[in-house]
């Protein structure tokens, strides 16, 4: 449905979005998730023909985003990160205007309008102007425009920027239920976000690709290497440095661990393989009081935060 | 075209949503109505409309470009520096749809302004008997330097985000043009072609009922062009 190849796109020196290929199946939920200045947005902007690029190219539903911008721009849906609505229009008025401008009847407005307002939860806003409305509610309008002419793709900027938990929970429940027949990107800095609603993450950064994954591959690759928390008694610098002794670890951080227990501390242990057995005799033999070793979940968070903090490497495309 | 009539109905509307358009059709009843006053108290009153249309022209070079102003950079910088032009071009939208919706909206506002001077023939119908050919030339020459100024004014407010920016290049750029009708008289034959640059020079006839097909080819070659010159500067945002 959507297919990336090779997207550059430089703001004079300044590249943003540096070589991104990546393909959406249709009915496929994809997460954009990157740091500030990633390229998400800029990317979202070629996409929705909005910025041409300065090289590659863009396809959607078989349309160039540069040569049959309009085609493309029929079959899109397009929540933009700073929601940009007209403040003195009220919300019917600005959903009937924006479905007009998109292509619908007349003849459809009404009941796409009944729909998409119950859907995004305005139901009782309709008549109000949208200068008056809340932060949230603003966002809500939004997502409704972009949903008012039933679109075969949605591009959604941070679609749960400032909404309350409540409506968060429902529109994350609205996207999936979007997902099969409507094709989603989305972009989000919220981790748990990704996990609950993507089929598949991309994680940029500085306008590179450095993952492209399902959620649950990305969380068991990150395992392949361990963390362990291990609690034990003793002395601080030779508890470290037993931990240090198996090989395979990379680093070892230890803390106290308050007064329950006399000499008690934390030990997070790095490594690249599975050494529990070999860091729980170590630590015995070395005469330390092993009171807990449990390997630690690492979170898409971790992984996150490891992914665009180290040097870039592309893995596996599962496209 | 379905485009066109969208944009065009909801700019119309928000002119009065907003205030402007009422504060505009004020200031035009003000000042036509108190020429109109003076006129009927002159020594010699005339049957004819040409001093409300000789004196409010340049009230029209100073409100309309109000009217124009917000149109395209208001979209680039909305009320709270947002762009709702994202929206717009993401949409299956030509840019020649938006611009001349843009324009078909302040020139429906046009009528309006039209109707209600409507007030003043209907006056002198009932107090003379007007010529009505210079009248008819009179609101044809309106329509004309009306759309000219409007059409500039959306040109600015294309080239620049903010509003301030767009009223005042077109009011000055306007008043220029304005002026440009004397230059040759002090500046001599050589500089003849300002006169010609002048949207003065064109509208002058039209008030003693003189419509040629010259003056309104001139006014119509303008805005076109200024229409087409603001739909490029849109359009470049996508250009490679
Ligand atoms: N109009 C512009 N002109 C110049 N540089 C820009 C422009 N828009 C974005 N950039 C730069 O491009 C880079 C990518 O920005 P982009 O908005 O795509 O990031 P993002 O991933 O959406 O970030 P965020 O999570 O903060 O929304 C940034 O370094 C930004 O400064
Ligand atoms: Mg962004």
């Amino acid at each position: 449905m959507v297919v990336v190849e090779d997207l550059v796109k430089a703001y004079g020196p300044h590249v943003a979005v540096d070589g991104v290929s990546f393909e959406v199946e249709k009915g496929e939920i994809l997460g954009f998730l990157g740091p500030n200045g990633a390229g998400k947005t800029t990317t979202m902007r070629v996409l929705t023909c909005f910025l041409p690029a300065t090289s590659g190219t863009a396809r959607i539903a078989g349309f160039d985003v540069y040569e049959d911008s309009r085609e493309v721009r029929r079959r899109l849906g397009y929540l933009p990160e700073n929601v940009p609505l007209y403040l003195d229009m009220s919300v019917d008025g600005y959903l009937a205007y924006m479905g007009r401008l998109k292509g619908m009847s007349g003849a459809d407005l009404p009941g796409r309008l009944e729909a998409v307002t119950a859907s995004c939860g305005l139901s009782e806003r309709r008549r109000d102007i949208i200068g008056r409305l809340s932060r949230g509610f603003r966002q809500r309008v939004g997502l409704a425009q972009a949903l008012i002419h039933d679109p075969d793709v949605l591009i959604l900027d941070e679609p749960t920027a400032s909404l309350d938990p409540v409506q968060i929970r429902e529109v994350r429940q609205h996207i999936k239920e979007l997902a099969g027949k409507h094709t989603v990107i989305l972009s989000t800095h919220i981790l748990p976000e990704v996990e609950l609603v993507c089929d598949r993450v991309l994680v940029i950064n500085k306008g590179k690709i450095v993952a492209n994954d399902t959620p649950s591959n990305l969380t068991s690759f990150a395992s392949a290497g361990q963390v362990l928390t291990v609690e034990a008694r003793g002395e601080h610098d030779g508890m470290v440095a037993a931990a240090k002794r198996v090989d395979g670890v990379r680093s070892v951080a230890a803390e106290k661990l308050g007064e329950t227990i006399e000499g008690a501390r934390r030990l997070r242990i790095e490594a690249v393989r599975d050494v529990r057995e070999d860091v729980a005799r170590e630590l015995v033999n070395g005469g330390f009081g092993l009171l807990r070793l449990e390997v630690a979940s690492r979170s898409l968070e971790d992984i996150f935060v490891e992914l665009t903090t180290e040097e870039p490497v592309v893995r596996g495309e599962t496209g | 075209m379905r485009n066109v009539r969208a944009i065009a109905l909801k700019e119309l509307k928000s002119f009065y949503v907003s205030a402007l358009g009422y504060v505009v059709l004020g200031c035009w009843l003000l000042f036509t109505g108190m020429v109109f006053v003076l006129m009927l108290g002159d020594r010699e009153p005339t049957a004819d409309m040409e001093p409300i249309f000789r004196n409010c022209t340049i009230l029209l070079v100073i409100v309309l470009p109000l009217l124009t102003m917000r149109l395209l950079a208001g979209e680039r910088a909305g009320d709270q520096g947002i762009g709702t032009i994202e929206l717009l071009l993401t949409s299956p939208l030509s840019e020649w749809e938006l611009v001349l919706g843009k324009f078909f909206a302040t020139v429906f506002y046009l009528l309006g302004l039209v109707l209600s001077s409507l007030i003043y023939t209907v006056t002198l119908k009932i107090l003379g008997k007007p010529d009505i050919g210079p009248i008819i030339g009179g609101y044809v020459g309106f329509m004309l330097f009306s759309s000219y100024i409007l059409a500039l004014g959306i040109l600015m407010s294309a080239l620049t985000n903010s509003q301030v920016v767009a009223a005042v290049t077109t009011i000055v750029a306007s008043l220029a043009l304005w002026l440009c009708n004397w230059l040759p008289e002090t500046l001599g034959k050589w500089a003849g072609w300002l006169k010609w640059t002048s949207m003065l020079s064109h509208h002058e006839d039209f008030w003693r009922g003189v419509v040629t097909f010259h003056d309104c080819l001139w006014f119509v070659s303008f805005i076109f062009f200024f229409l087409f010159a603001a739909k490029q500067v849109i359009a470049s945002s996508k250009w490679r």
